[in-house]
């Protein structure tokens, strides 16, 4: 007996004290695999072939699959030299935990901080020290619209936000689901962040996603609940759990009208042809704001030399200004780095970079601490699938950003 | 020599089982959050817990779930083989019909009852499809109904295990029993009910054991038929541990949940447990 417990307590104590990180893989842990993501990540691959590295990738159907599995690999002991994932909450927690490669070396010599646009490289940096690579800045709040669906309900796609609202019982009239909604919680804030940019524009939108406990509970923000609450009974009651591709494809098969979707969704509409023909995308346009955050490649901490250099040159790769710009021409969004020029994209992203020369940027939900976007995301999903009252949306709301 | 060969199963079952659950355990009074800390913060976690309205939509899912799931299967269990022991022809065959869905792993059992559920393709669709425009059935898409649905699906998938266990329980009476009573002209139905069912105890202790686990570990039925939804009115304890461990970064919260988790599961099945094994002796 006196053996048995002997060697449980050795076996909890290797798992309680197991160290940090040695001896990397060389991988890169992502969830690209969309179609215009996976020619993106090309891009990136044959730059650092094109260098000299030995291109690994470990691919996740979700960016928490892929955060978590990097994770337990670096308890493991294995990890991937690089994550992607969106440079916010999780970035900070994990160079919190000390787990994040200090790149200076490798941003000094290649010039990071003239390179990026303005606000990135602070987004990068953990404590002054460069911990990730931003490789894109993806506008959230677009508005996709199928001008089919508009037109045979005799619709102008709206400017306002009465426009909009005032178009959404046309809509249902006509036998169309007005608005296509996902039952995921982080797609239902996206339609949020729609509102509150409606409601009181960027300067709330900022206000409440600092955790500004005076915006949160200012009467704006009331409103924004009453507006959201209105809603519900325009879309479908398929919308459960629903994932945000199934939903995009209610919008593409003619059933839907208007998707609250971020970049990413645009791809799914090549079936229906150009942008501006059969179906539009719009940067939120009751608003004089714009939400954005930076995707890009955290450099996990790893020890040995060979590892080291491999990410040195992943970082050179994905930082080079020329691939930078044409991976985000292959995913749709806009790169990180200066010199992108409006004639350089057509469709939604030259759209994007036309908004930004006019409207405010405010930092997602996403782009920072993930405690704001956990609150935000589980008060929204409570409240949209019942039916609360939105004084009481608020209250959860309130006592959820404390 | 015996100990010799049980000896690496009981080291394995002592370190995955008894070591980890203490360390979760540990876990759930340190300061855990995206990584596992070792500074200890007494009850902060619990506290955090508890003050975590969706814990309690989860925690009291489970009981929903769990008495409406374990009284459905065991009622159903013995009605069906009660029937099955009256079937003179095609006993295989209904036996066979019956226990199919246990070999379905839960979350295929969950995707197609997701299907069949969901309110613009599944059985609502196809009934206005069919001309009755009224119909009505979303409960998969209502906060106040979802849960339901999992109880639904999870009893589908289990009744045939309960069937077996009490067929064979049934089989095994004593035919001499069954002589008696036609001779006291006793009906069937008090046969069953005041003969034969009192002494299958030890057959129902199993069920419920089995079923309870089931419930406790209820996870991957939820995933694939509801994650949790709408919003999380269907959230189940063990998926709200899951995420807030591996998901969101707060590990001591999610062990916190898991401890409540197992310590509420204890508490209703070792007063039971005990009750059965004292009787016994």
């Amino acid at each position: 007996m006196k053996f048995v417990q002997k060697s449980v307590l050795v076996a909890i104590s290797t798992v309680m004290l197991s160290s940090v990180a040695a001896v990397a893989d060389s991988d890169v842990s992502h969830n690209w695999n969309a179609e215009n993501e996976v020619a993106a990540m090309k891009v990136f691959r044959d730059k650092y072939e094109a260098l000299g590295g030995e291109w690994k990738e470990t691919t996740f159907p979700d960016t928490e699959q892929s955060i978590s599995s990097t994770k337990t690999r670096i308890i493991g002991g294995k990890p991937p030299m690089a994550l992607q994932s969106t440079l916010g909450g999780t970035m900070l927690e994990f160079a919190e935990g000390g787990l994040l490669q200090n790149m200076n070396d490798v941003a000094a010599n290649d010039g990071w901080e003239e390179k990026l646009s303005p606000g990135l490289p602070a987004v990068a940096k953990y404590e002054g020290n460069y911990v990730a690579a931003p490789v894109f800045l993806d506008v959230i709040n677009w508005m996709y619209t199928n001008n089919e669906v508009l037109k045979s309900a005799g619709i102008d796609a709206p400017e306002t936000f009465d426009d909009f609202i005032a178009s959404l019982p046309v809509l249902q009239e006509k036998g169309f689901i007005p608005i296509a909604v996902g039952g995921q919680s982080w797609q239902e804030a996206i339609l949020f962040d729609h509102i509150i940019l409606g409601v009181g524009g960027a300067e709330l939108y900022d206000a409440v996603m600092s955790g500004d406990e005076g915006a949160v509970a200012s009467p704006l923000m009331l409103k924004v609940f009453e507006q959201m609450g209105n809603l519900r009974q325009y879309t479908d009651e398929g919308k459960s759990g629903r994932s945000w591709n199934d939903t995009n494809t209610l919008m593409v098969s003619g059933k839907a009208a208007y998707f609250f979707m971020g970049p990413w969704a645009a791809g799914g509409y090549s079936d229906l042809g150009a942008e501006g023909g059969k179906w539009s995308c719009r940067v939120t346009p009751w608003s004089n704001g714009l939400t954005a955050v930076a995707d890009g490649f955290q450099f996990i901490a790893v020890d040995s030399e060979d590892d080291k250099k491999a990410q040195a040159l992943f970082a050179q790769a994905v930082m080079d200004k020329d691939t930078q710009i044409a991976a985000a021409k292959a995913k749709g969004t806009l790169p990180a780095v200066k010199g992108a020029k409006e004639e350089d994209f057509e469709g939604c992203p030259a759209k994007a970079v036309a908004a930004m020369q006019v409207r405010q940027t405010v930092t997602h939900w996403n782009g920072r601490k993930a405690d704001i976007g956990n609150a935000v995301k589980d008060t929204v999903t409570a409240y949209w699938n019942s039916e609360m009252s939105a004084a009481a949306g608020h209250a959860a709301l309130i006592a959820a950003m404390k | 020599m015996a100990w010799l060969v049980l000896l690496p199963c009981a080291v394995v079952a002592l370190y995955f089982i008894w070591g980890f659950g203490a360390y979760t355990v540990f876990l759930s009074f340190t300061k855990s959050s995206f990584l596992p800390n070792h500074q200890v913060v007494g009850f902060a976690q619990f506290a955090a817990l508890f003050d975590d309205p969706r814990w309690w939509v989860a925690y009291r899912n489970m009981f929903i779930f769990g008495g409406l799931y374990l009284f459905s299967c065991v009622i159903m269990g013995i009605v069906l083989a009660i029937l099955l022991d009256r079937v003179t022809v095609g006993e295989t065959i209904f036996r066979t019909l019956y226990l199919y869905p246990m070999s379905l792993s839960l979350v295929v059992t969950g995707l197609a009852w997701q299907w069949l559920l969901n309110p613009t393709s599944g059985v609502q669709q196809i009934m206005r499809d069919s001309g009755f425009e009224d119909f009505a059935f979303n409960w998969l898409a209502s906060q106040d109904y979802a849960i339901f649905t999992i109880v639904f699906a999870a009893v589908w998938h289990g009744t045939g295990l309960i069937m077996i266990l009490f067929l064979s329980g049934i089989k095994s009476v004593d035919g001499e029993i069954w002589k008696a009573a036609r001779i006291d002209r006793v009906p069937t139905w008090r046969v069953y009910f005041n003969i034969i069912l009192p002494q299958l105890r030890t057959t129902l202790l199993t069920a419920v054991m089995l079923l309870g686990f089931q419930v406790v570990r209820s996870f991957d039925i939820v995933v694939a038929l509801t994650n949790g939804g709408p919003g999380f009115a269907s959230d189940v304890p063990a998926r709200y541990v899951f995420e807030y461990f591996f998901q969101r970064g707060k590990i001591g919260q999610g062990a916190a949940g898991a401890v409540i988790m197992v310590a509420t599961m204890i508490m209703i099945v070792l007063p039971y447990l005990i009750f059965e094994v004292r009787r016994k002796d």
